[in-house]
């Protein structure tokens, strides 16, 4: 059956006699016309592996590129069409396998063009290294295009959202600009190409260069297997009680994100708040020396620091903290008056509550997420995964703050003290830049325990900071059942006697006489 | 008047307000003051019945409202209801940034109603009040008249047993007033009752009663 598919899915592709014609095209004048260009620009920039390097990875750049446009216009054009195939009973494992093998099968045909024009160009020492490159790069792709087509149904949006992080990959990549920083190492072929031009990455560990690369290819693949899988029968589907618990708190949960996330502040704020803060301190701060106490496996002791080093690391919380803050505020006002009205309509208070907390955890996780990526261009931590999450705990502390702040100020007086507060509690009580150590009364404020948290995560190699991890889920756990509270108030129902069944009139009383 | 009205008085109340007191503080403590706005209001309603609320502005009437639907707590008294409430706020309290067809959708998990009761309404409310073209666009870019639709059109959603409208009518242009007010009789008609409080009543024939409220008290017209 597989079989039949995959042969009907071909002819449905070659039969737009403009796909075959880009298909062979795009990767010849790519390696043939592009690979000198690229060439000249890896010099430049520091590309690792030199000019050959730089003309056999292109080859794989564009059976990339091939394969990520053909499978996700593959994906997106035939989506109603094959579910409903699944809906005559195909099951949908088969159509995600015979959509994937027909990805592949287009593949291979711009990866042997690519090849063809890589071998006849240019003098290749390891061609089977540079074949198997190229196959792992376009299924890398594949993978990439069946999920973009999967969620995105404009073709413009969809074309520019590949093309955005295939020039990513590509300008970012080791072999054009040589880049070794932390962020590069996620890009999807990043191990891919240095193995395929024999250059050792030196951050591959136990799995290796190859291994990687082969975990990338493997993942993609079942992503796009998992993707292309259309739903089945929608009586299937499991469906929850109308106006349950889990009901109500689905939809509130749903819309809030929709509504949060079309909140144009909020985007700019997150370009631009952890630029600032991050960047700039990094860039401003000068080279000396700063004591700072550290817990070193239970013993403190005094460090001296070089500034220059650590103040991205330590402003990323104070940047996480006034978005996170910011977020929390403005959820908490924008939402009031409708989060009463809906809460009359029958929402339960406490569901409405506990769905907004979510939606700025969520909101607050986001700003920790955009702001560790800045703070990861300009600082290494040393305990990368420890000291994201003490960011995290700073983050959601201060986006329950926000919460609770928000109705009592109001947003004008509410914005200033979201910047203000993190100001003073992170970046001057508890900042490891200013005194080695915080003073006595910063530690009743909320981010002490999360600061000493986070100063162990990112300037020792050990974690040694339990009970000031306890002290910040503390201040988290109040803090959340205090904003918890604030919510459930602000759409509080007052509830007045009811009677379920109603059979006669109410005793007549004189302002009820008819007119 | 309606002539049906003196039939109503047999028929069961299904919202009933008694010994209603408010006053809202004003002014910085120590020389905080209390403003009375209701004083002892005694109100009822019964299955069927079009009533109207009519009161200068400031004179409690959207108070009242609120206490009726829960939004706000009397200083005294009790609101006893028997069926499920409509609510259409003078204030349009709605998302920003949400469509229209986002809001019903979020309004019929807050009322219970499983996603095909929903559809079905949604679809019948934007035949009657004429704004199904609107129904993908969001809050913030509709006109005033248009979020008075969709505000109305929220308080419709579940088929209330009664309706409390406050000034419901105040964006609409002529055709959505006829419209709507042939709403109301559909669903007086059908034994809905509804409740309608403006500053001013301009078809005193489409009522059945209709309330002043004067100083702090409800008084028959």
């Amino acid at each position: 059956m597989i079989r039949v598919l995959v042969r009907r899915f071909l002819a449905d592709y070659a039969r737009n006699g403009t796909n075959l014609f880009v298909l062979v095209l795009v990767p010849v004048a790519f390696v043939v016309a592009a690979a000198p260009a690229l060439a000249d620009a890896a010099r430049l920039l520091g590309g690792q592996g030199g000019a050959p390097a730089i003309e056999a990875v292109t080859a794989g750049w564009a059976s990339a590129f091939i394969a990520a446009l053909a499978m996700y216009f593959q994906v997106s054009a035939g989506r109603d069409t094959d579910r409903r195939l699944v809906l005559a009973g195909l099951p949908g494992r088969r159509l995600a396998q015979a959509r994937v093998l027909c990805g592949l099968a287009i593949a291979s045909l711009a990866s042997a063009a690519a090849l063809l024009a890589l071998f006849t160009t240019t003098g290749v020492t390891n061609a089977g290294r540079v074949i198997a490159g190229t196959v792992m790069f376009a299924v890398i792709y594949l993978g990439i295009g069946a999920v973009v087509g999967s969620r995105v149904r404009n073709p413009v949006n969809g074309t520019v959202l590949i093309l955005f992080v295939w020039i990513l990959d590509v300008f970012f990549g080791p072999t054009l600009s040589g880049s070794t920083e932390l962020i590069s190492r996620a890009l999807p072929t990043h191990f891919v190409s240095l193995w395929m031009v024999d250059v050792p990455s030196g951050h591959e560990g136990r799995l290796g260069d190859l291994g990687w690369a082969l975990a990338w290819s493997a993942a993609s693949a079942a992503a796009a297997l998992v993707v292309l899988r259309p739903p089945g029968h929608a009586a299937a589907r499991r469906t929850l009680a109308a106006g349950s618990r889990p009901d109500q708190l689905l939809a509130a949960l749903r819309t809030g994100v929709r509504e949060w996330r079309r909140n144009p502040v909020l985007w700019v704020l997150l370009a631009v708040v952890p630029a600032v803060f991050v960047l700039l301190a990094d860039a401003i701060t000068p080279s000396g020396s700063t004591p700072v106490v550290l817990n070193e496996g239970g013993t403190l002791v005094t460090r001296a620091m070089d500034p220059a080093h650590m103040h991205a690391g330590t402003m990323a919380p104070i940047a996480v903290a006034s978005l996170a803050t910011l977020a929390g505020l403005f959820l908490a006002l924008d939402a009031r008056s409708g989060d009463q009205r809906l809460a009359l309509a029958g929402m339960r208070s406490g569901t409405l509550a506990g769905a907004r907390l979510t939606v700025v955890s969520l909101a607050a996780t986001l700003a920790t997420a955009v702001s560790l990526a800045v703070t990861a261009l300009v600082f290494d931590a040393h305990q990368w995964v420890l000291y994201g999450m003490a960011n995290l705990l700073v983050a959601l502390t201060y986006a329950f703050v926000g919460v609770i702040i928000g109705p009592v100020l109001g947003r004008v007086s509410g914005v200033f003290v979201a910047f203000l507060l993190p100001f003073l509690d992170l970046g001057i009580a508890q900042s490891p830049m200013l005194r080695g150590a915080p003073p006595g009364w910063a530690e009743v404020l909320p981010g002490y325990g999360g600061i000493r948290v986070l100063t162990d995560a990112a300037l020792t190699s050990t974690f040694d900071e339990t009970g000031y991890l306890m002290l910040g889920l503390g201040w988290l756990a109040v803090l959340a059942v205090g904003a918890w509270i604030a919510l459930r108030r602000s759409s509080a129902v007052v509830r007045p006697r009811s009677r379920s069944a109603a059979r006669g009139p109410l005793p007549t009383h004189r302002a009820h006489a008819h007119a | 008047m309606h002539a049906t009205s003196e039939l109503t008085s047999s028929k069961r109340v299904v919202l009933a307000a008694r010994g209603i007191d408010k006053a809202y503080k004003r002014g910085p403590w120590p020389a905080r003051r209390m403003l009375p706005v209701l004083a002892d209001v005694n109100f009822s309603l019964r299955q069927g019945e079009v009533v109207g609320l009519v009161g200068e502005n400031g004179s409690g009437k959207s108070t009242l409202m609120k206490i009726l639907v829960g939004a706000l707590a009397p200083d005294a008294g009790e609101v006893e209801r028997a069926a499920r409430l409509g609510y259409c706020p003078q204030t349009p309290q709605l998302y920003e940034r949400l469509t229209c067809d986002e809001h019903f959708e979020l309004f019929g998990h807050a009322y219970g109603i499983d996603s095909r009761r929903e559809r079905e309404a949604r679809h019948s409310i934007y035949v009657a009040l004429g704004f199904e073209r609107y129904a993908r666009v969001r809050v913030s870019q509709l006109s005033g008249g248009t979020v008075a639709k969709l505000n109305l059109g929220l308080a419709l959603l579940a088929d209330p047993d009664v309706l409390l409208l406050d000034e419901p009518y105040a964006g609409f242009d002529w055709d959505t007033y006829l419209r709507f007010w042939d709403l109301v009789a559909e669903r007086r008609i059908s034994g809905r009752s509804v409740l309608i409080i403006s500053h001013f009543v301009a078809d005193e024939e489409r009522f059945d009663r209709i309330l002043d409220l004067r100083d702090g008290r409800t008084v028959p017209r």
